[in-house]
């Protein structure tokens, strides 16, 4: 019976209902955008987390270091001091110890009793007890920069003082200058010699930046958002050519559903950035885009240029790493359309097809590397939301609008 | 057209769905009991297909394959489907007249036999298109569904019993009843 029954269902079929074919539409549709969206918000989420960490973190070795290097500065200048042995650091020779809060001490107490606490290993003696040596009345106000007891405080607080103080006593200050003795003084050793170049990036600077990189498009679909109904004469008129020819008739037109395949400009641009206080950053400068896109298989170039304005604040991960984060707007307006890029135009129709204005609204975020003071290199992956005029229909210009993911290498130079 | 697809163009997938729909729909049919089961199943069925082109490689026929994932999908939904509730396993014998019910199957219009082939239970339903007319044997269709290779035994039986009910009642048999109470 099977192979009978098999053979009468064999060519049996039926025809769906169009609203099968919706569905499945419907579905693929969900699932792009939902791709779309992971891909857009993976990046991005990193880059807030990446951003937050580094402004909550109180004390990240990037910051340590400018005043490890002022610190290193004074040690010159004072002669005095290092004679009394409180910068130079010998271990186990030195009676007196300095702890910065880049030590790795820091990371047994907060970083707050750290950067109070100055103590004399001369004034233990044997004879001392612990709790005799770290007493109360050994601890005064620093603002005189003189150490008056084993614990100085920088603040005028004296309530503030005491409980920092209190806070401060080593449960065990024997072994607190063991530990101190070899790690955290040869760390200090090490950040104090080191001839740091490469520019903090939360130092106010001018610089020079030529990036280059490419875009893609998120996705395949450009999505109507506005549009303005014109005659087709006029349209034509508006294109300005008289070789147009269809597909552009009333009968065949481009509308909002069809696809302009995968956009994939180049992109050129050159600025000038200034790091403000507190490593803000003022960018600005010029954009130059190259952009193919495919219509109906056939690739068509445009070019356009523009300007940008940006904004952001430069993060310090090392002497030599820096991450900043960049709002950037952009104004582009094209400058080659029509007939404008023969022979790779296939047809003035396709040209015509971008036109005139383009905003884009841009979040970068920029990783570089310091090669030495003047000279940097970063890469900066980018997501930009972008909405441009087009000539695409019998309805005239219209405006859409898309997403761009970017990747751009650059070249910073600082004055 | 593939590569197409692959490429998440949708002019290719619905001239895809455009070829195949009508065969799979057919298919569809068979394993539901109604017109708009189908029509889920057959929607359920696309979408893994464009979801899964990539994996398809250029073997075998593309029809046959998008028949599999077809299949998949039921055999998914059935095992879904049985864990909400517990099999009630009758192992029994039917004396049927089975060259007669064989012959008669096959003597009914298409049309007919879908219907009866719709109104039987599901699991009966789905056992039954695999063996009669997939041309599955029950140690297969056991593995897909998850079930024993006696439980798919005693499913077909009963299916076969079913229809053989179906039509005594429409006047095609003459002989005993079967009881054939779940």
């Amino acid at each position: 019976m099977t192979n009978k029954l098999n053979t009468k269902f064999e060519d049996f079929g039926s025809i769906p209902n169009p609203e099968v074919w919706e569905g499945i539409e419907a579905s693929l549709d969900t699932r792009r955008r939902k791709k779309r969206l992971f891909w857009i918000f993976l990046p991005g989420s990193a880059a807030v987390l990446i951003a937050l960490f580094l402004v909550m973190l109180p004390s990240s070795p990037g910051k340590s270091s400018a005043p490890a290097k002022i610190q290193a500065q004074e040690n010159e200048k004072s002669p005095e001091k290092e004679k009394d042995g409180i910068y130079a650091a010998p271990a186990n020779k030195d009676p007196e110890i300095d702890f910065p809060v880049s030590t790795s001490v820091s990371k047994k107490r907060s970083a707050r009793t750290v950067n109070s606490l100055k103590f004399s290993a001369s004034t233990l003696s044997d004879s001392q007890t612990a709790s005799s040596a770290f007493s109360l009345p050994g601890i005064v106000s620093n603002e005189n920069g003189t150490n008056e007891g084993p614990f100085v405080s920088k603040s005028n607080d004296p309530e503030n003082d005491l409980s920092l103080a209190a806070d401060s006593l080593p449960e065990n200050p024997v072994a607190l200058l063991d530990s101190a003795n070899d790690s955290s003084l040869s760390e200090i050793t090490r950040v104090k010699t080191d001839n740091v170049e490469a520019p903090d990036p939360r130092v106010s600077a001018w610089a020079f930046s030529l990036q280059a990189g490419g875009w893609d498009a998120a996705n395949n679909r450009n999505q109507l958002i506005s549009s303005t109904t014109v005659p087709v004469s006029e349209a034509l008129t508006d294109v300005g050519s008289s070789s147009f020819v269809p597909p552009l008739t009333s009968s065949n037109s481009v509308t909002d559903t069809d696809t302009i395949s995968v956009l994939k400009p180049l992109s050129l641009r050159a600025n000038v950035t200034f790091t403000g206080k507190k490593g803000f950053v003022y960018t600005g400068g010029l954009n130059f885009d190259q952009m193919d896109a495919f219509y109906n298989e056939k690739r068509t170039r445009f070019m356009s240029a523009g300007i940008n304005l940006g904004f952001g604040k430069g993060f310090a991960l090392s002497p030599r790493i820096s991450l900043t984060p960049l709002v950037t707007l952009n104004y582009d307006r094209f400058i080659l359309e029509k007939n404008g890029a023969p022979p790779l135009t296939p047809s003035a129709y396709q040209a015509a097809s971008f036109r005139g204005n383009q905003f884009s609204f841009q979040l970068d975020l920029q990783a570089a590397f310091h090669l030495n003071s003047k000279h940097s290199l970063y890469l900066a992956p980018a997501v930009k939301y972008y909405a441009y005029q087009s000539l695409t229909t019998v309805n005239g210009p219209i405006l859409r609008r898309d997403w761009w993911n970017g990747l751009h290498l650059g070249w910073k130079y600082n004055f | 057209m593939l590569k197409a697809c692959l490429k998440n163009k949708r002019e290719a997938q619905k001239e895809l769905y455009r070829r195949f729909s009508y065969m799979m729909k057919g298919v569809c049919l068979r394993y539901s009991s109604n017109t708009s089961d189908a029509e889920d199943l057959l929607q359920e069925s696309f979408i893994r297909v464009f979801q899964n082109l990539h994996k398809y490689k250029d073997e075998g026929k593309l029809g046959a394959w998008i028949r599999t994932v077809t299949l998949n999908c039921v055999f998914e939904k059935y095992r879904s489907a049985k864990k909400d509730k517990e099999s009630v396993l009758y192992v029994e014998e039917y004396f049927e007249k089975a060259q007669e019910l064989d012959d008669i199957l096959e003597a009914l219009a298409l049309e007919d036999l879908l219907q009866k082939i719709q109104r039987l239970p599901e699991g009966y339903r789905i056992v039954f298109n695999l063996f009669a007319i997939e041309g599955y044997q029950h140690d297969e269709i056991a593995q897909q569904l998850g079930i024993q290779p006696g439980t798919s035994k005693s499913q077909y039986s009963r299916a076969r019993a079913l229809l053989r009910e179906m039509l005594i009642k429409e006047g095609y048999f003459h002989s005993n009843t079967v009881n054939y109470d779940k």
